[in-house]
C-alpha cells in the first residue's frame, strides 16, 4: 500500500476526472409537448461519469503525448512488457501513470510448481497466458505491446504474441479520438472520417 | 481468512469536512492584525496571471499597463506557493492525509519461498516427463490451479485491492476509507446454452448477460452474519456523487444468500448511452449481529430511481459499528440495445441517449480593431465569432437544397465534386445593364469565396452535416 502511495505523489498525474468530463441530453428537453411518463423520467442535461478509466476506454482520454523524440515509447494508455532475466521472466501490464494493471512472473510458488526451466519457451507461454487472462480480468483489453524490433524476430516472442492473441487480448491501441473544429479549414488535408467514441454497434 | 477479532481500531470515519493543508495562513476574509502583519491574506480566487509586476521600464508608455500600487500586488515571498506547493495542490489525493482502513486486519503470507526453490529444483530435475515436454513445446500450465493458489495464499486480495485503487472504486464509496478484502467473492451470471458470465475486478458485462440476478458465493461459517449491496457508480442521472443500488441483501445467515433480508430486489445494470464504461461493485460486509433494516420503508421491488438513490459512504457512517467490508467485487458494463425496452418498460421513462460534451476548440477573443491573424480571411473571421445555431441554419437550408424529399440526395453520384467549373463562376454576375463600378474590376471569383466553395463541396467543417451518410439510422430497425 505505501509503495502506491509513493507512486501517486511522485508522478503528477493528470486526472482524467477533472477535465470536463460531462455529457450532455440531445433528446427535447424544455417546450416539449410530451409530458414526462413517470417521476424516473425528470434527469439532468448534462452527467458526469466518475470512472477514471472511461475516458480512455472511450479512447477520448489523452495519452502522454509529445515524447517522441524519446528512445521509449511514452504514448500509450496501457503497456505490456516483457522481462527475461537470467533466472525469471516477468510480464507487467503497466499504466501511463505508473500504476501496474496486472503482472504475471515465474517468481510466483504456484506458477513456478508447474515449470521446467523458467526461462525458456514454455515458460514464456505460460507466462503469457497467465498475464492476459488477469489483464483481462481487471477489465483492461487493449495493450500497447513494448518490444524492440529485434526482440520482436526472436521465436521466443513470437509465441508469447501469439498466445496472447489467442486470450483475446488486442496488441494495439485505437488512436487518441480528436474532436473536430468546425472553424479550422481542413481542404488540404482531409481528415478521415471517424466513427463517434460512444457509438455501440450492439 | 480475516481474523475477526482483530479489527483495526482506525477505522472510523468521521463527519469531517477535509480541510485545507494550512500554507500558516487562514484562508478566510478574516483580517489579522493590521500592525505586525499584512493587510490582506491569501485569496484562493487570487489570478496569479494577471498580476503582472513589470519592471516599470522607461520606454514602457501603454496607459493601460503600470507599476502596481502596493495594495495590488501579489503575496510576496515566503506567503506566496512556490511551483512545488502549487503542483502539490493540483495534484494531490483529495483523501491522501487521512485515509483510513476500515476493513479487516491483513494476514501476513506465508513467505517459506527458498524452502520451496530448493524442493522445486529438486523435484524437478528427477521429473524426466516435465522435462520431456519442456523441450518439445507441449508443456501446459494450468491457469486454474494457478487461481486456486492464488485464493488460498490470500495474493488474489491485493490483486482485488490495486484494481479497486486503479478503477477509484474506494475514492467514490468510502472517500478517506479503503479496505483490503478477506473473503474471496465468487460471482457469476448466467448465459445461455450454460455458458457463464463471471465478475472478477472490473471486467466487462453487457447488460444484457446481467439481466437476472447472478450466483454469489463465498466462504463462511454457520454463524457468521453477512450483508451484500450492488451499487451502480457512474449512472446517476439526476444528483452528483450519488449511486443506485441495484440489490442489497441483509442478515444473511452464513453463505446462504436465500436467508437474507432483501432489501432492494436485484435491478439489471442501464448505461445510458453515449457515457461509456460504469463501474458496478458488490460488497460483502461482514455484520456483527442481526441488524435494523427498518429505516429503509420502500418497497423491495421498486423501480423508482428516486428511492434507489444510494450513498455508501453515509450508508457505512450511519452503520459502521455493526459493518466491516470484507469482500469485493466490480464489473464494467455499457450500453446495449436491450437497455432501450428496460428503460421503456420497466423505468417507464424515455431512453436518453447521450454525448461526449468536447471542449470548445479556442477561439481569441476579438479585443482589438486590427486583426493579427491574416491567415484565415474575412468570413472564416466573423464565423468563429457567430453563433453556431445561425450559420447550422444556414448548411441546414443548403442541404436541403439539395435534397429531394422522395429520392434523397440529388448530389451522391458526383464522385470528384470539386472538378465542376460552373460552382466557381458568375457569382458576381451584375444585373443586365448596369454600368461596372470600375472597369478593371475583376469578374472573378474571388479568393476568399473560392474557398468557401471548396469546403462547401468537400463537406468540410460545418458542412459536415450536409453529408447524408451521416444520417443516423435506428438501430432498432436494420436489425
Amino acid at each position: 500500500m505505501s509503495n502506491l502511495r509513493i507512486f501517486r505523489c511522485l508522478i503528477p498525474r493528470f486526472e482524467p476526472r477533472l477535465v470536463y468530463n460531462c455529457v450532455r441530453h440531445s433528446s427535447s428537453a424544455q417546450g416539449s409537448s410530451d409530458a414526462p411518463y413517470s417521476d424516473n423520467d425528470k434527469i439532468a442535461p448534462r452527467v458526469m461519469n466518475r470512472n477514471p478509466m472511461n475516458l480512455e476506454m472511450m479512447s477520448i482520454g489523452r495519452k502522454p503525448e509529445g515524447f517522441q523524440f524519446e528512445q521509449e515509447e511514452r504514448a500509450y494508455w496501457n503497456k505490456l512488457t516483457l522481462e527475461i532475466s537470467n533466472q525469471h521472466t516477468t510480464a507487467e501490464v503497466i499504466h501511463w501513470t505508473g500504476r501496474p494493471v496486472a503482472s504475471a512472473s515465474t517468481k510466483e510458488w504456484a506458477f513456478r510448481k508447474q515449470l521446467y526451466n523458467l526461462t525458456d519457451n514454455a515458460a514464456v507461454q505460460a507466462v503469457g497466458k497467465i498475464i492476459s487472462r488477469r489483464c483481462l480480468e481487471t477489465g483492461i483489453r487493449e495493450v500497447s505491446l513494448h518490444l524492440t524490433s529485434e526482440e520482436m524476430k526472436k521465436e521466443k516472442m513470437k509465441k508469447f504474441i501469439s498466445v496472447i492473441e489467442e486470450s483475446g487480448i488486442i496488441l494495439s491501441e485505437p488512436d487518441m479520438y480528436r474532436a473536430d473544429n468546425p472553424h479550422k479549414d481542413d481542404t488540404y488535408d482531409i481528415p478521415e472520417r471517424k466513427v463517434k467514441p460512444w457509438t455501440v454497434l450492439e | 481468512m480475516c481474523s475477526t477479532v482483530a479489527r483495526t481500531g482506525l477505522g472510523r470515519i468521521s463527519g469531517v469536512i477535509y480541510q485545507h493543508p494550512a500554507h500558516g495562513v487562514a484562508i478566510s476574509g478574516v483580517k489579522s492584525n493590521a500592525l505586525l502583519q499584512p493587510n490582506w491574506t491569501v485569496q484562493k480566487q487570487f489570478d496569479r496571471h494577471n498580476a503582472r509586476q513589470p519592471t516599470g521600464g522607461a520606454t514602457h508608455v501603454s496607459p493601460y499597463i503600470r507599476i502596481p500600487f502596493f495594495h495590488e500586488r501579489g503575496p510576496g515571498v515566503g506567503i506566496d506557493q512556490n511551483l512545488q506547493e502549487r503542483l502539490d495542490e493540483l495534484f494531490t489525493d483529495k483523501h491522501n492525509a487521512e485515509r483510513v482502513d476500515i476493513g479487516f486486519m491483513r494476514v501476513q503470507q506465508k513467505s517459506d519461498k527458498k524452502g520451496n526453490l530448493v524442493q522445486w529444483r529438486r523435484e524437478t530435475r528427477k521429473n524426466r516427463d516435465l522435462e520431456k515436454a519442456a523441450r518439445a513445446g507441449t508443456l501446459q500450465v494450468d491457469i486454474d490451479k494457478v487461481k486456486e493458489e492464488s485464493i488460498e495464499s490470500g495474493e488474489i486480495f491485493t490483486s482485488i485491492h490495486n484494481a479497486a485503487e486503479f478503477y477509484g472504486i474506494y475514492e467514490d464509496m468510502f472517500r478517506e476509507g479503503y479496505f483490503y478484502p478477506c473473503v474471496n467473492l465468487d460471482i457469476a451470471y448466467a448465459l445461455e446454452d450454460d455458458m457463464m458470465a463471471p465478475v472478477y475486478r472490473g471486467n466487462m458485462v453487457k447488460p444484457r448477460e446481467a439481466a437476472s440476478q447472478p450466483e454469489v458465493t463465498w466462504k463462511s461459517k454457520e454463524d457468521d452474519i453477512w450483508c451484500l449491496a450492488l451499487t451502480g457508480l457512474d449512472t446517476h442521472l439526476t444528483e452528483e456523487n450519488q449511486e443506485y443500488v441495484h440489490w442489497l441483501v441483509g442478515n444473511i445467515k452464513g453463505s446462504d444468500l436465500t436467508s437474507g433480508q432483501e432489501l432492494f430486489n436485484y435491478m439489471q445494470p442501464f448505461p445510458p448511452f453515449g457515457t461509456g464504461y460504469h463501474r458496478f461493485a458488490f460488497v460483502l460486509y461482514k455484520q456483527e449481529g442481526i441488524m435494523d433494516f427498518s429505516s429503509f420503508s420502500n418497497d423491495k421491488s421498486t423501480t423508482s430511481l428516486a428511492e434507489r438513490t444510494f450513498n455508501t459512504y453515509e450508508f457505512y457512517q450511519k452503520h459502521q459499528d455493526d459493518l466491516t467490508p470484507a469482500g469485493l467485487a466490480f464489473f464494467q458494463s455499457d450500453w446495449d440495445s436491450s437497455l432501450r425496452d428496460f428503460f421503456h418498460n420497466t423505468l417507464q421513462m424515455k431512453e436518453p441517449r447521450y454525448e461526449y460534451e468536447f471542449q470548445a476548440p479556442h477561439i481569441e477573443p476579438w479585443r482589438e480593431y486590427e486583426i493579427r491573424d491574416k491567415t484565415i480571411s474575412f468570413n472564416e473571421f466573423l464565423d468563429q465569432y457567430r453563433d453556431p445555431k445561425d450559420i447550422e441554419r444556414e448548411v441546414l437550408v443548403k442541404k436541403l437544397a439539395h435534397t429531394h424529399p422522395y429520392h434523397g440526395d440529388t448530389e451522391g453520384h458526383i464522385k470528384y465534386p470539386l472538378a465542376h467549373e460552373q460552382d466557381y463562376q458568375g457569382y458576381f454576375d451584375a444585373p443586365i445593364g448596369s454600368k461596372p463600378l470600375q472597369r478593371r474590376q475583376s469578374k472573378q471569383t474571388p479568393s476568399w469565396r473560392m474557398v468557401q466553395i471548396m469546403r462547401e463541396k468537400t463537406k468540410d467543417g460545418f458542412y459536415a452535416s450536409t453529408d447524408h451518410s451521416h444520417l443516423r439510422t435506428d438501430p432498432q430497425l436494420s436489425q
